[in-house]
């Protein structure tokens, strides 16, 4: 089999990695315990899927570490988010060619999970990625100077802030 | 992929060693895509050290990583010497009219040196070499291919060289008179026609076959078997570099590889009795 020795490369996934972090995030009330195990298997799972192989150190400790101190991470969703992201990683480092490096494209996750999305991982990988990684393969490269930081507004198609609204419902709420 | 010598184990952490320089440290992960093109680079590289003959390297003293980088080593010493022999060939380069012979050299070649990665993807050949030489190259990729290649036309022009351009290209017209246009070797039906002049004992300045000459080739052609007919033809290639070009072995070897083809032609050619075809000026 062609690929037999990649596979055997996604398949060493360190759980100590994954355990260690534990010793930041628990002061945000996050701790990973037997969930490591299933994390390491997603890991593997998702990295064939996406036919992609990790040689030296994992990017789930980096995802853990840029999300750990996001508002809308709890104990009670954390390894499933974790899951999640790390799936909507690997998927979009193919999706944008590897244009973009690790670092630039997990600072554009945070931010647009914690302020565009609102935790909502279903917008960030629909809407928020998706179009930047059109952007990308279009041959955009402004990610390269800005780290990642403040490049959605450039390619939202939805209008965040409506003053005319806000007055409305502010009228409504007051004036009543 | 080709089975490697060595355990995986020697191997991954050379992959891996690669996989972080050509990803710049920036990226964690890489598409199989690259990480297989990774793993023939570094295969490549070792295999190149394997055929160098250094027994100071052999697999069972010498670890992957060792003949990695000795690998790697003499790859950059062959991309040198291609680079010399292009630079050296190309002055006095003829291409005696042919389209396909004078893209490949003039464009191919130093599109080839301006884009070889000998570091990450060593074993890509990246041309597709349309001017066909005479010597087999499939076997080879990358460097050991393309330098091959050169060699083989720089043989070529030496083998042509003393011809004259005028006669060479008289000689091809008179095989085919489009051949400018077509993907055909040059060397093989000059080296033909030269043969027939040997083999009837007709000076090589004396141009054309008169039906007399073409009778008394098939005469002598004719009493020979298949096999026979190869050997014939091998001496006779012999004396011609031994009189002409100083017993060069090189360039006999590099010959060689047509007198299948032509043995097969000449046949055919008796069989149908227009030997004209064979020797044609």
């Amino acid at each position: 089999m062609e690929n037999h020795w990649l596979t055997l490369i996604n398949g060493q996934t360190q759980i100590v990695q994954l355990l260690e972090t534990n010793q930041y995030t628990q002061s945000f009330g996050l701790v990973l315990k037997e969930e490591a195990r299933l994390l390491a298997a997603e890991r593997t799972a998702v990295l064939q899927r996406e036919q992609r192989v990790e040689f030296g150190l994992d990017i789930l400790p980096k995802i853990i570490y840029t999300f750990c101190d996001s508002d809308y991470l709890m104990q009670d969703n954390y390894c499933d988010t974790l899951i999640r992201l790390q799936e909507i990683f690997f998927s979009f480092k193919n999706e944008m060619l590897d244009e973009i490096t690790d670092d630039e494209l997990l600072t554009f996750m945070r931010e647009q999970f914690e302020h565009t999305c609102c935790g909502d991982l279903d917008y960030l990988e629909g809407t928020c990625l998706d179009i930047f990684a059109q952007a990308i393969r279009a041959g955009y490269s402004g990610h390269a100077s800005s780290g990642g930081r403040g490049e959605f507004e450039k390619f939202d198609i939805v209008k965040r802030w409506d003053r005319e609204l806000y007055l409305e419902t502010l009228k409504e709420l007051a004036w009543r | 992929m080709e089975k490697a010598e060595y355990p995986m184990e020697e191997l991954i952490p050379l992959v891996a060693e690669l996989a972080s320089v050509y990803s710049g440290q920036e990226h964690s992960s890489v598409t199989y895509e690259k990480a297989q093109m990774l793993m023939e680079a570094v295969l490549y590289c070792i295999r190149e050290c394997q055929s160098s003959g250094n027994h100071a390297l052999a697999p069972q003293t010498a670890s992957a990583k060792e003949r990695y980088d000795a690998g790697r080593e003499i790859v950059g010493e062959k991309v040198a010497k291609l680079l010399e022999i292009y630079n050296s060939l190309a002055p006095d380069f003829q291409d005696y009219g042919s389209v396909c012979l004078r893209e490949t050299f003039l464009t191919g070649i130093p599109l080839f040196l301006a884009k070889y990665d000998a570091k990450f993807c060593p074993q890509e050949t990246l041309l597709s070499l349309d001017y066909p030489i005479l010597a087999d190259l499939s076997p080879a990729s990358g460097i050991d291919a393309v330098l091959e290649y050169t060699t083989g036309i720089c043989l070529e022009q030496q083998f042509l060289q003393p011809f004259g351009r005028a006669y060479i290209r008289k000689v091809l017209c008179a095989f085919h008179e489009d051949y400018e246009g077509l993907m055909e070797n040059i060397c093989g039906p000059v080296l033909q026609n030269t043969l027939g002049h040997l083999m009837l004992g007709k000076p090589l300045a004396a141009e054309g076959f008169t039906a007399a000459d073409l009778e008394k080739a098939e005469g002598i052609l004719s009493s020979k078997p298949a096999i026979d007919m190869r050997n014939y033809l091998t001496t006779l290639l012999k004396s011609l570099t031994a009189r002409y070009y100083g017993r060069d072995l090189m360039l006999t070897d590099y010959l060689k590889g047509v007198i299948p083809d032509m043995a097969v032609r000449i046949k055919n050619n008796l069989h149908n009795h227009c030997l004209d075809k064979t020797f044609v000026l």
